[in-house]
């Protein structure tokens, strides 16, 4: 093992290594938030992703209980065959009525806000060891995706692009912990603020931040974004209340909020790269 | 006889790469979308890089780190960076510590998985306060680390096979 630490691939090997090393100092402080070879990476794998991720929806859906005897085997195999036919039209029109919906809900934020631009996106990728239900989508910097861009699904807020790639870019979700939204509860105007922890976020909640012990606040109240700070546009559902909790640690209280939008559910979502009153 | 002399390690590395984006689609496409918290790349880079040696093995793993950090919303380079050393560290053992045996190939994966998994809870996971920092860990990642190393025998044999059979004449 000497051997191999004076020879000349150990020092090809620390030379790597710390290439590697600036590659994430690279990432880190870019405006992108991804290193180069993660991007070229990202350009190879984004199609075999999506092709991946087809071929796995079809053989979930196929249904290999086959019981057969010898006299009736030709009936049954071709009743089978019909049968596989039917549902793969069905899973065609319950795709088509997916992109239906969710292109209905586009029309009518779009009527609605004139002033959104969008990016239409299809999620590729998620990270298995993720416990923040942070995603990757189809579209990055050629299509004109930045970071700080928020992601919606109908009038739902997702999250926001944390990292930018040319094909591909990686969104934190809204229960990501570095993600924060300034946003108001409709009914009583009460301007305030989400978080997230690792425990809200496994059970499904966020929390809305800043409210004082005798809040209006109550269960059942619908909180959206306020536009403050010009990140994210004014009256994106953010989700609803839950349950309003008095803090621990001090004199104030918390509401914990369920998003609206079903985020193991999603494929198709909509990036806005414009609106008014965003920060340049 | 000089071209199969170069050919069958061509092919061995054409192989083996392939292996390694298919792999990287199957657990986008399988384990994301059926919540299995297992991941595929790690003991199919410790088998590669156990056979391979500490110098082919730094640059599987960063073919494994990269493909890894193309989905995770981890820093970016951190899971490149990790595999890297992991796959170089993996190969030097192999070849002047251990013996190349399915029970070494094991223990490496093993660590390796731990270590992942301790890796995606430094960056992933303690983004947020770390209240439930204890049960988090237990429950999620460590989890996952025990999970992943089950789908070893998986890769390790087509992984043999490919370096028994494709080895340099």
């Amino acid at each position: 093992m000497r051997s191999f630490f004076r020879s000349v691939k150990f020092k090809i090997v620390i030379s790597v290594l710390a290439a590697l090393l600036l590659g994430v100092f690279i990432a880190a402080v870019s405006g992108s938030g991804q290193s180069p070879l993660t991007s070229v990476v990202n350009v190879v794998m984004t199609p075999l992703n999506k092709a991946a991720v087809k071929l796995s929806e079809k053989l979930s859906g196929f249904n290999a209980g086959f019981v057969s005897s010898s006299k009736y085997l030709e009936e049954i195999n071709s009743l089978k065959k019909e049968l596989e036919e039917y549902k793969e039209k069905l899973v065609d029109y319950e795709k088509l009525q997916q992109k239906l919906s969710s292109y209905e809900e586009f029309l009518d934020v779009k009527s609605e806000r004139s002033d959104f631009s969008f990016v239409p996106a299809t999620i590729i990728m998620r990270d298995p060891l993720d416990a923040y239900n942070s995603f990757t989508i189809n579209k990055g910097s050629l299509d004109g995706i930045k970071t700080e861009m928020p992601v919606i699904y109908g009038k739902n807020l997702l999250g926001v692009v944390r990292e930018v790639g040319l094909t591909s870019s990686v969104v934190h979700s809204v229960f990501h912990p570095d993600v924060s939204v300034s946003v108001y509860e409709i009914r009583t105007r009460e301007n305030c603020y989400t978080e997230s922890d690792n425990a809200s976020a496994a059970e499904g909640h966020i929390k809305l931040m800043g409210l004082s012990r005798t809040t209006p606040v109550v269960s059942g109240g619908i909180v959206c974004s306020s536009g403050i700070g010009g990140v994210y546009p004014r009256d994106l559902i953010v989700g609803s209340v839950s349950e309003v909790v008095n803090s621990e640690s001090d004199i104030s209280a918390y509401a914990l909020v369920t998003p609206s939008a079903d985020f193991s559910g999603l494929i198709d979502v909509f990036v806005i790269t414009d609106f008014e009153g965003k920060t340049q | 006889m000089k071209t199969k002399e170069s050919f069958y390690p061509a092919l061995r590395i054409a192989a083996l790469t392939l292996i390694f984006i298919a792999v990287s689609a199957a657990q986008n496409a399988v384990c994301v979308q059926h919540k299995l918290p297992i991941v595929l790349l790690v003991p199919l880079t410790v088998c590669v890089c156990s056979f391979e040696g500490e110098f082919a093995g730094l640059f599987f793993g960063i073919a494994g780190g990269a493909l890894y950090d193309a989905a995770s919303p981890a820093p970016d380079g951190v899971f490149t960076l990790l595999f890297a050393v992991l796959g170089c560290a993996s190969g030097l053992l192999m070849r002047y510590v251990l013996r190349n045996t399915a029970l070494s190939v094991f223990l490496l994966t093993l660590a390796f998985s731990f270590m992942t998994s301790l890796t995606a809870f430094v960056f992933i996971a303690s983004a947020g306060d770390l209240t439930e920092a204890t049960s988090v860990f237990t429950g999620t990642y460590l989890k996952s680390a025990v999970l992943t190393v089950f789908t070893l025998p998986v890769f390790y044999f087509p992984v043999k096979f490919i370096e028994t059979r494709l080895r340099k004449l």
